[in-house]
């Protein structure tokens, strides 16, 4: 039986087939991302991102941009231009103004993906925004959007300062001493720390106990969109020790170096653009 | 045997060469573009739009009316609130090549309301709403008729062609007519049935809220029970799911008459009119725990008809539990509960004040042989329970002496029931079946 079997997979090596075959000359399907009839939103975010930042806004659904497996709703059409004004007048500018032109072209995530909905975990626990290794930033909850409501208009930017800060620290490493201010306060389960525990701890927030990286980029995010203000009554917070509060104003000095050094952006004229900003736009 | 089944394996390589059937450039992916354009131009083809049938995987229908322009925009109505079944609402939608072609609606429109995880949005489960859907592979498609699934639930949508007639219905909110129209009737019309052939009684009841339909039938004595999802459709329908079947009786539509007065359902070609009566179907205790599992007496009034005996307690149990609350408190509702599965009864007393309501909660135990009903007090399950208990000690006493029957009170504008207790035939009580 094994011979037979090996004589006819040789047999069928002797009458394989002679084809001359040529490439096909059609596109593949899809090839190079899908299409539809422009309207004029779409015209708004070539006018506003992709033309001038090569920044792609997907707004339409696409269940491969985000947890396949979880039920998302896509966005309502009239949310995106708010949404993405306050983007652009509270991340992109800011930037612009303090850091010159081509600043963010050079170092912004060339992708934003919206989502109308929040994502919602089996813990009861939802996600509000997630950003993908520098590339893709994708910002949830459009639907509920209001750009009266200074906390939401907080949140998302919050989101977007935090990632871009990550893609800035990846170019240019921080200072190495940032890794030893606090070592020991690290931890992989930083959820079951409240924000106002981790500033006791010498923390911004809880997540920026999740690892040094981390750390750094909440620091940034919270001195930019949070403000000076809200930093500063962190650390004067009197339930934060002193110990805890020397370390807050020693990141915060690392961090207004390190814009300075590293990429020569005046971190305090940042920030009070950014405070301006968000005045402006939560109007 | 070996040998045969060796030769037909080799059958192949003689044929394998001919290839002829495919041209050059058909790759799958030129096919793909092929499909996808015709179904972009079925959807679109469809002068007066298409009828929409969701089914969501989560239960119960919804009817859309959807109108497609070809150029990746929608517009809809949807059955789902008074808003959605007037005002048309337009978004995008894209044709895309995954497993299956299936269809995107891509932006947020009155079908996202179903499957926003947001349980604010749509009462549903946190995370998953009604486990809907809004990407659908086209799994069939002919002239007029398009079957679609879910991608992410399974959820199913038909697609009908719509005719001109029916278009403009919808347009004027016909959805919100037909709804009303189909309340309006099962306000006129308590108790629905159907004839078999064999001149079976089913018993036939739609309900609006869930959207679905309930068959009832007697089967050796013991009520079993078919259900299927519903969606409200073109001018008189009502769309099921799936076929329902009782003998030869087979039908997967029910239409309301132009003058909103009768029904049928259509089985094959052939109209069965949905029949009426003014009794009850089936016993009280073969419909107890099928068709209703309240009954709520209304503990504030005398009802007609009620025991002597019962409204004495009744108003000892009023003076009792008002001396012990805050001045105008007032109890409108007593509920009786029955759990069958648990052999259980809830007494609930609603407590009023002001614009607030409580609730004192007691349960039973029960044990019935043939249509006796024997009750065991089993204690209460809240606080306010606790503390009231001894003003509704009366009613206890009352209830766990002797037996119980329990039977329809007919001719009634509403489903009535009482419950008389064989120690004490004054002691009867009558009140909403729910």
């Amino acid at each position: 039986m094994y011979t037979y079997m090996l004589t006819a997979a040789l047999t069928l090596g002797l009458l394989g087939c002679k084809k001359e075959t040529t490439l096909p000359t059609t596109p593949i399907v899809g090839l190079g991302g899908d299409t539809w009839v422009k309207r004029p939103l779409d015209f708004w975010i070539d006018k506003n991102y992709v033309d001038p930042y090569n920044i792609e806004v997907k707004y339409k659904w696409d269940p491969y941009e985000l947890n396949y497996a979880k039920n998302l709703v896509p966005v309502l059409e009239s949310q995106v231009e708010p949404v993405m004004t306050a983007v652009r007048d509270i991340y992109i500018k800011p930037y612009e103004q303090v850091a010159g032109n081509n600043f963010i072209k050079k170092y912004s995530p060339k992708l934003f993906q919206l989502a109308g909905s929040a994502e919602y975990n089996e813990n009861g626990t939802v996600v509000l925004g997630q950003a993908e290794g520098g590339r893709k930033i994708v910002l949830m909850v459009i639907n509920q959007f209001n750009k009266a409501n200074v906390a939401e208009v907080q949140r998302m930017l919050h989101t977007i300062h935090h990632e871009f800060a990550h893609i800035l620290h990846q170019i240019h490493a921080y200072p190495v001493e940032w890794k030893g201010l606090n070592p020991d306060k690290i931890t992989a389960a930083w959820f079951n720390t409240t924000d106002e525990e981790a500033n006791t701890q010498g923390l911004v927030t809880a997540y920026a106990k999740a690892s040094p990286d981390e750390d750094f980029v909440e620091t940034v995010a919270v001195l930019l969109v949070n403000g000076q203000t809200y930093f500063d009554a962190i650390v004067n917070n009197p339930y934060v020790p002193q110990a805890s509060k020397k370390i807050l104003r020693q990141k915060e000095s690392i961090v207004v170096d390190f814009y300075q050094k590293e990429y020569n952006i005046d971190f305090r004229k940042l920030q009070e653009v950014t405070k301006q900003a968000i005045l402006n736009s939560t109007k | 045997m070996k040998r045969l089944f060796f030769y037909i394996l080799l059958l192949p390589l003689l044929f394998s060469c001919k290839k002829n059937e495919i041209a050059d450039e058909m790759r799958p992916d030129y096919r793909l573009t092929e499909a996808l354009t015709k179904y972009n131009d079925l959807l679109s083809g469809s002068a007066n739009g298409w009828k929409g049938h969701l089914f969501p995987d989560g239960g119960g229908g919804f009817g859309f009316l959807f109108n497609f322009n070809g150029k990746n925009r929608v517009e809809m109505l949807a059955d789902i609130s008074e808003s959605s079944g007037k005002t048309p609402f337009e978004s995008s939608y894209r044709l895309k090549a995954t497993t299956l072609p299936s269809l995107y609606f891509d932006t947020y429109s009155y079908l996202h309301l179903l499957s926003d995880p947001d349980p604010q949005v749509n009462g549903g489960t946190p995370g998953w709403g009604l486990y809907s859907d809004f990407e659908f592979s086209i799994l069939e498609a002919s002239a007029d008729t398009i079957k679609l699934k879910g991608n992410l639930n399974g959820s199913i949508l038909v697609l009908v062609k719509a005719s001109a007639e029916e278009a403009r219905a919808y347009k004027a909110g016909n959805l919100n007519v037909l709804r009303q129209s189909v309340a309006n009737y099962l306000n006129a019309n308590s108790f629905n049935y159907l004839l078999t052939d064999k001149n079976k009684t089913i018993g036939f009841s739609l309900d609006v809220g869930s959207k679905q339909l309930f068959l009832s039938y007697d089967s050796s004595g013991v009520l079993k029970q078919r259900s299927a999802p519903f969606a409200f459709s073109g001018i008189n329908d009502l769309v099921l799911k799936n076929k329902l079947k009782i003998e030869n009786l087979e039908f997967d539509k029910v239409q309301l008459s132009d003058d909103k007065k009768s029904m049928v359902v259509f089985n094959a070609n052939q109209k069965v009119p949905v029949k009426t009566s003014t009794t009850p179907l089936f016993s009280f205790n073969q419909m107890l725990g099928v068709q209703f599992t309240n009954m709520v007496l209304p503990f504030e009034e005398d009802v007609t008809g009620t025991g002597s005996n019962y409204n004495e307690i009744r108003r000892v149990v009023l003076i009792g539990m008002r001396a012990q609350l805050a001045e105008g408190s007032t109890f409108p509702e007593l509920r009786l509960i029955f759990n069958k599965k648990e052999k259980m009864m809830i007494a609930n007393m609603i407590i009023a004040q002001g614009a607030e309501f409580f609730q004192a909660v007691y349960s039973f135990y029960y044990t019935q042989k043939g249509d006796a009903y024997t009750f065991e007090y089993a204690g209460g399950l809240n606080q306010n329970a606790t503390y009231l208990e001894k003003s509704f000690e009366p009613f206890t006493k009352a209830m766990t002496t002797g037996s119980f029957k329990f039977d329809y009170e007919n001719g009634r504008p509403k489903l009535m029931g009482s419950g008389t207790s064989s120690a004490r035939p004054d002691f009867k009580f009558i009140g909403y079946l729910r």
